[in-house]
């Protein structure tokens, strides 16, 4: 009997040795995964060493943060070292107080978030110098350094885009989606694929209240949406006396009122390579909406048939409407020759009306005019230049102007356009960021740029909004579109408004 | 052991049987499929596909699919995934209790034969379910098990959805059927609601997702059309077989062992023949023309065609653009049968194939913007948003265009891909505009750009599109010809006389075809000798034609095509043409 005891005892033995060894074999093997991946990352942490090459130029980096002006809440300014095969970067991003910051990576120098938003803190209104190195063939160059120049006004924490294929009829996946600008984080307030491939657009908010904001759905579920706080109101904008549903809008200060154009549009496609389509209208009006009585206001409406009127906006005290308007002309024949001015008539917030003549500001004798937005001190007007037409996206030659409304003074923003498209355009609530879109890429895919006006009304050299990898906007296949800076997250769920949009009704809006 | 044997040789059976069937029928379709695939080898690229539900499993599906591009490849794949597909789900099987032949576990890969998918995401995700169920039922300890497939179906939601549910309900399954689960089955139940509620809590926590896409994803089938009926009868298939086989599995139908294998193996036999024979993939030609025109090959679809004839429009269009590029359309024509415009150009393209077509007969024309546009909208309007071969005509047109960061772009998306990389790798020293301009195709495109803007989509009226490509550049031969193939195949015999007319004045010879219709115009529309005489026709063409019309009414019609069936004039007086 003792012999199958001992033989039974050694092999439980053997099966838990057995089982000891093949433990230990798997923490072995946890412990060596682990230890390569810290090794893995520690490598790209290097820092120049040995025979360093000094340049004299400042380093060609993308996105092109050299000697920008920064808000200092923003995100950490990733960016890549432009050049062939680059083993790894550096940067040491010194502070005026001599505080210092390192970054480092392989492809793009990447700053940890919570030491880039202190060093920022700690250094408003100053200077910091950044000196970037790279690392090829087992060289290091070191280049001239750069400045940020971090000014003590912050930039509102939220910007509000649609992501959308740039152009053409057709669309796929589109939604709007706000950005945490402060940090990398991106949310859809709505997609597209919920609520049946539609198309979703114009979204506007009142006075950056993320709160409040309006946007339209075309094709399925379609409407204008109207959200306050957590209520969501959907509506039909077309009645008989309208040529069509709202478009492009704005929202009056008080909150009370939505002016919004009307607009019939066309598009055609030119067969010649210099340009690539047109987009117009064969008809536009400008209206006011009252939406707690869910009124179209006739007497605080522009509805003519010998103008085209559009672009509407307010003043931030909400007594002047501000719109684009031209004289009527057969579309699209004139396509070429149409300019609109930008003209402004007082608006009455009491009683709803609106009084003509309207005052031009800015005259469309030489150029086209749109998209006129004020600052939110009142004191200045941006608005989008191109030699002709309304819809400037497509237009190379399309500029940001800015006129200082005091005395007309066109002010000086020459800084912050480019060669290529510079397009909508909108305020932070603080009057001194403006966030804009600009296709100086690639002439093709719009993206974000923010610039900063002081209180001078000088214009900053802009910077592109920064990505975790500076790499991502390449391989990117949507522009940014309508960038809208808001003073916080928008707190909507998307499923509320997928519910609405599905099972709710459209309310119709009346004609008064 | 006799058995074993016979599941390994009906397995490899299979195998070879999947791997015909699709190179024989589906060749050609998973090749036009490969184009909207496209697998980076960035960071970013595993990044965004993680960052939604079944991420993983999409990101293996897009690496395998990457071997479509080599012909054996998607034969190869999909041999691979059913077969395995097959083995797991017999090995599930026998784990469950069944001595069920492997014939029987082969009947839900059997259903891909019947239901083809168009991408591999779906047999993908069966395949991990079966195998991480297999993982968690060999686990003896049944808390052990237990934890295991509660967690592996959280995990898997995230990693490889929608495979939760397959595991979930095969791990029921298998705590009901089997004695080793007893104690279990309720916690098999809880599995299953958490297979469905997962996705619940991660659309209001981790995803913003639709409620489909949440449930689905978006990659097992195009997410703007409804989910197919055979994806329910592939999931039903499972649980269904495996309770089939667990009822059965103590009848014997064939006691003799051998007589049951022959059985057995004609019977699958018999299917797997009878599907390689009888299916016909309807859009094949047009799949394997396309193929075709993207390795250049012009010249086999039109050898293809004469010995095949022309199945579908589809074809057709490829064709005329082969006779286009090939310098054949004068020649060969109306050796096929045409059916107008829409023969010529799809007309206002928005399908896959049609965009794909359109752009490619711009391109042709020297429309360089309309190429550019149907290009771009095929990109965006695919199901991933990507499609490979339209971003290399966008690199081209941009090329041409002078834009030369926007083909810079494309070139650095094509770079992160495997098959496009050498391309695009060649396409870089183009950035430069000197170079561009020097490179000869770049040269000869920008040589017809349109000189006059027009407002006119080639689609919707491509005659009036040719119109305004032929004023600005007579010498663009293939917009030429395809505006003369317009005229005379819708028999507008005034309108190509003025070009014929232009041709003259600048001393060009007339093709057969041309003088062919010439002599019809001059004898049927407009008797002019002496004009006729300024064109300098062949007079061979002209006797011919002469005796044409002189025996016209004693000819039977068997007759008439035997002798003049080559000619535009029998064209014109036999067939009725195309409505305009």
């Amino acid at each position: 009997m003792a012999i199958p005891i001992i033989i039974m005892h050694s092999s439980i033995l053997d099966q838990r040795n057995r089982n000891m060894k093949k433990t230990r074999y798997i923490l072995f093997a946890v412990l060596a995964i682990f230890l390569m991946a810290a090794t893995s990352a520690c490598s790209s942490h290097k820092r120049p060493s040995g025979q360093i090459v000094t340049a004299s130029s400042k380093p060609s980096i993308f996105p092109d943060y050299t000697d920008v002006t920064i808000p200092y809440n923003i995100a950490p300014l990733d960016f890549r070292v432009n050049g062939v095969d680059i083993d790894n970067c550096y940067a040491s991003v010194k502070g005026d107080n001599g505080t210092l910051l390192e970054g480092f990576g392989k492809q793009f120098v990447r700053f940890d978030m919570k030491k880039w938003h202190s060093l920022l803190d700690g250094n408003k209104g100053k200077k910091l110098t950044v000196t970037v190195s790279s690392l090829k063939a087992g060289k290091w160059t070191t280049w001239a350094p750069f400045s940020l120049f971090v000014s003590a006004d912050q930039i509102d924490s939220h910007l509000v885009y649609r992501l959308i294929e740039p152009g053409y009829e057709k669309w796929h996946i589109v939604g709007i989606y706000q950005r945490d600008l402060t940090s990398y984080d991106e949310k859809a307030i709505i997609r597209n694929d919920m609520v049946g491939y539609n198309c979703m657009n114009c979204h506007s908010f009142c006075m950056q209240n993320p709160d409040q904001m309006m946007f339209h759905m075309r094709a399925t579920n379609g409407g204008t949406y109207i959200i306050d706080h957590n209520a969501i109101e959907k509506l039909d904008t077309k009645t008989d006396s309208t040529i069509s549903n709202m478009t492009y809008p704005y929202w009056h200060p008080s909150g009370k009122y939505l002016t919004t154009s009307l607009n019939t549009i066309k598009q055609f496609f030119h067969s010649v390579t210099e340009s690539k389509m047109e987009v117009f209208d064969t008809e536009s009006d400008v209206i006011v909406y009252d939406i707690q009585k869910k009124q179209i206001l006739k007497n605080a409406s522009v509805i003519t048939k010998d103008k085209f009127e559009t672009f509407p906006s307010f003043s931030p005290d909400g007594k002047w409407l501000y719109y684009c308007v031209t004289d009527s002309c057969t579309m699209p024949d004139s396509y070429a020759s149409i300019r609109y001015a930008i003209v402004r008539v007082p608006f009455d917030a009491a009683t709803g009306t609106i009084h003509q003549p309207a005052d031009t500001i800015v005259s469309n004798a030489v150029h086209s005019s749109s998209f006129p937005r004020i600052s939110p001190d009142g004191r200045y007007l941006m608005y989008t230049r191109t030699a002709f037409g309304q819809f400037p996206i497509w237009h190379k030659d399309a500029d940001l102007e800015m006129v200082r409304l005091s005395d007309g003074q066109q002010m000086d923003i020459s800084t912050v356009n480019s060669n290529d498209t510079e397009s909508y355009h909108s305020w932070s609530s603080n009057s001194h960021w403006v966030a804009f879109s600009s296709r100086r890429d690639n002439g093709l895919y719009t993206l974000v740029y923010f610039c900063h006006i002081d209180k001078d009304g000088r214009a900053g050299k802009p910077f592109m909004m920064p990505q975790r990898d500076p790499n991502s906007n390449d391989y990117k296949l949507y522009s940014y579109n309508i960038p809208e800076l808001v003073k916080g997250k928008v707190k909507v769920s998307p499923y509320a408004i997928e519910q609405v949009a599905k099972k709710d009704k459209p309310d119709k809006v009346q004609f008064k | 052991m006799k058995r074993l044997y016979n599941d390994i040789c009906l397995l490899a059976l299979f195998f070879v049987g999947t791997f015909l069937f699709i190179r024989i029928n589906f060749h050609f379709w998973y090749h036009f499929m490969e184009q909207y695939m496209m697998f980076q080898y960035t960071d970013d690229y595993f990044q965004e596909l993680m960052k939604a539900p079944g991420g993983l499993s999409e990101y293996f599906t897009e690496y395998v699919s990457q071997l479509f591009y080599n012909d054996l490849g998607a034969p190869l794949v999909l041999a691979v995934l059913l077969t395995l597909m097959a083995g797991l789900f017999h090995r599930f099987l026998c784990y469950c209790g069944s001595k069920v032949a492997i014939w029987a576990a082969m009947i839900p890969a059997f259903l891909f034969w019947i239901f083809p998918v168009e991408s591999v995401a779906f047999p993908v995700c069966i395949d991990i379910a079966l195998a991480l169920t297999l993982a968690g039922i060999v686990i003896r300890q049944k808390t052990s098990r237990s934890i295991y497939f509660l967690a592996i179906i959280i995990v898997s939601y995230l990693l490889f959805s929608p495979a939760q549910f397959l595991i979930a309900l095969l791990w029921l399954l298998y705590e009901v059927l089997t004695e080793k689960g007893k104690g279990l089955r309720w916690i098999g139940v809880v599995g299953l609601i958490l297979a469905f509620l997962v996705p619940l809590v991660a659309m209001r926590t981790f995803f913003i997702a639709s409620m489909r896409d949440a449930f689905f994803t978006k990659n097992l089938y195009h997410p703007e059309y409804p989910l197919p009926k055979s994806l329910w009868l592939v999931v039903a298939s499972f649980p269904v077989c495996a309770l089939l086989a667990y009822a059965v599995r103590e009848r014997v139908f064939l006691k003799n062992d051998m007589a049951r294998m022959i059985v057995m193996d004609v019977l699958i036999l018999g299917a797997m023949t009878y599907k390689i024979t009888y299916t016909h993939h309807p859009l094949e030609q047009a799949y394997r023309y396309d193929y075709y025109a993207r390795q250049n090959k012009w010249q086999a679809i039109v050898d293809h065609a004469e010995k095949h004839g022309i199945e579908d429009r589809d074809a057709l269009i490829y064709l005329n653009l082969a006779l286009s590029h090939t310098g054949q359309m004068n020649e060969k024509l109306f050796n096929f049968p045409q059916i107008g415009e829409i023969g010529f150009i799809p007309h206002d393209a928005k399908s896959r194939l049609a965009l794909i077509e359109a752009s490619e007969v711009a391109w042709q024309l020297g429309q360089t913007n309309s190429s550019q546009r149907f290009a771009f909208v095929g990109v965006l309007s695919s199901e991933r948003r990507v499609q490979s071969r339209l971003m290399k005509r966008l690199v081209e047109s941009y090329l041409v265009d002078g834009e030369y960061r926007a083909a810079g772009k494309y070139i650095k998306i094509l770079e992160s891909s495997h098959h496009y990389r050498n391309w695009a790798k060649q396409q870089e020293a183009l950035l430069d505009s000197t170079v561009c301009a020097r490179t000869k195709w770049v040269a000869d495109k920008r040589r017809y750009l349109p000189i006059t803007d027009n407002p006119i989509d080639l689609t919707i009226s491509l005659p009036s599109g040719v119109a305004f490509l032929i004023d600005d550049h007579f010498d663009n031969r293939p917009a030429f010809e395809y505006g003369m193939a317009y005229l005379l195949v819708y028999k507008q015999l005034p309108a190509f006389m003025h070009y014929m007319g232009l041709m003259r004045d600048k001393g060009m010879t007339f093709p057969k075809l041309y003088q062919e219709a010439i002599c019809l115009y001059f004898s049927a529309v407009h008797r002019d000798p002496a004009e006729m005489a300024t064109f300098k026709l062949d007079q061979n063409l002209v006797y011919r034609f002469a005796m044409f019309m002189h025996s016209l009414s004693s000819l039977s019609p068997q007759e008439a095509a035997q002798q003049y069936g080559d000619t535009y004039y029998y064209y014109a007086q036999f067939n009725p043409g195309p409505k305009e």
